[in-house]
């Protein structure tokens, strides 16, 4: 077996010797893709913004332009329309607020 | 310490960033020496390889499966990236001592061994390359280019010859 010390080449591979980092690290995490966190929690964020855009669409028809058709169809069925609304607002918050909360979850 | 498992662990259940700058500072010199001596001395080129080495491990970091050592899977993705920008722009070998700069002090002794890679057949650089990278054996570089260990030994002694001839030249023409 040859010793290192009596082989100058086996030494030297073998040495190698530690290169300092030298900024490399810092350079490497620079060029890494957004953290995944990030990224992701824009979904709920659309989904946020998405819901709010219905809400004040749905607010808009029931009382701007729109309030004579829902004036026709609650007297065509009796009245109920406003107490139907109720309800269907709150499901559609709901749902929305399971699906921000789903995603987060997702993203944790 | 924390071990290259929980950090990559970490990386892939919370995408942890410090975990994973923390396996680059404890890889990047082995990675990057290896890269060096299979560039035959150009630092920036290796460096830029070592970067995109540790860019893929990141993105695959799921398929190390903590079987063999993080280091020897870092060689493998550094190789694999060398060899095919070296298929695509083959670089000309120097043919004797004197195409390549000589060692001047001590203190560059690494960077003009690696410059001294450049006398090597690409089978005995690759050899010598992986052979004896940090933390790694004949047996696991023999594994990682799929060749017969009798193969590597044998590019293994060819290029330490040559190697041992460039640098007895060099001391013949410096002294």
């Amino acid at each position: 077996m040859t010793l290192p010390h009596e082989d100058p080449v086996d030494e030297a591979l073998m040495r190698g010797g530690h290169l300092d980092d030298g900024g490399f690290t810092e350079r490497v995490m620079g060029a890494l893709p957004p953290p995944r966190r990030a990224r992701i929690r824009l979904a709920p964020a659309l989904v946020l913004s998405a819901a709010l855009v219905a809400a004040a669409a749905g607010a808009a028809v029931v009382l701007g332009p729109g309030a004579a058709l829902v004036a026709a169809a609650g007297a065509w069925l009796g009245g109920s329309v406003p107490l139907l609304a109720v309800p269907a607002a709150v499901v559609g918050a709901v749902a929305a607020l399971a699906a921000t909360g789903l995603l987060v979850a997702y993203a944790d | 310490m924390i071990s290259d498992a929980e950090l990559v662990a970490r990386v892939l259940a919370e995408d942890d960033r410090r975990a994973f700058a923390e396996l680059v500072r404890r890889h990047q010199s082995a990675v990057r020496t290896v890269l060096r001596r299979l560039c035959a001395g150009d630092g920036a080129r290796a460096d830029d390889l070592a970067q995109e080495t540790f860019l893929r491990a990141y993105r695959k970091l799921a398929s190390w499966r903590g079987e063999g050592k993080l280091s020897t899977w870092l060689y493998r993705i550094a190789y694999h990236l060398w060899a095919s920008q070296a298929r695509l722009a083959p670089e000309p070998r120097v043919s004797s001592p004197d195409e390549v700069a000589p060692p001047a002090e001590a203190a560059h002794a690494r960077v003009d061994l690696a410059r001294a890679f450049a006398v090597l057949r690409e089978e005995e650089r690759v050899a010598l390359a992986l052979a004896y990278g940090e933390e790694a054996s004949h047996e696991e570089a023999a594994r990682l280019l799929e060749w017969p260990l009798g193969t590597l030994k044998t590019h293994v002694a060819r290029g330490k010859e040559k190697l041992r001839r460039f640098f007895a030249a060099d001391l013949e023409v410096t002294s």
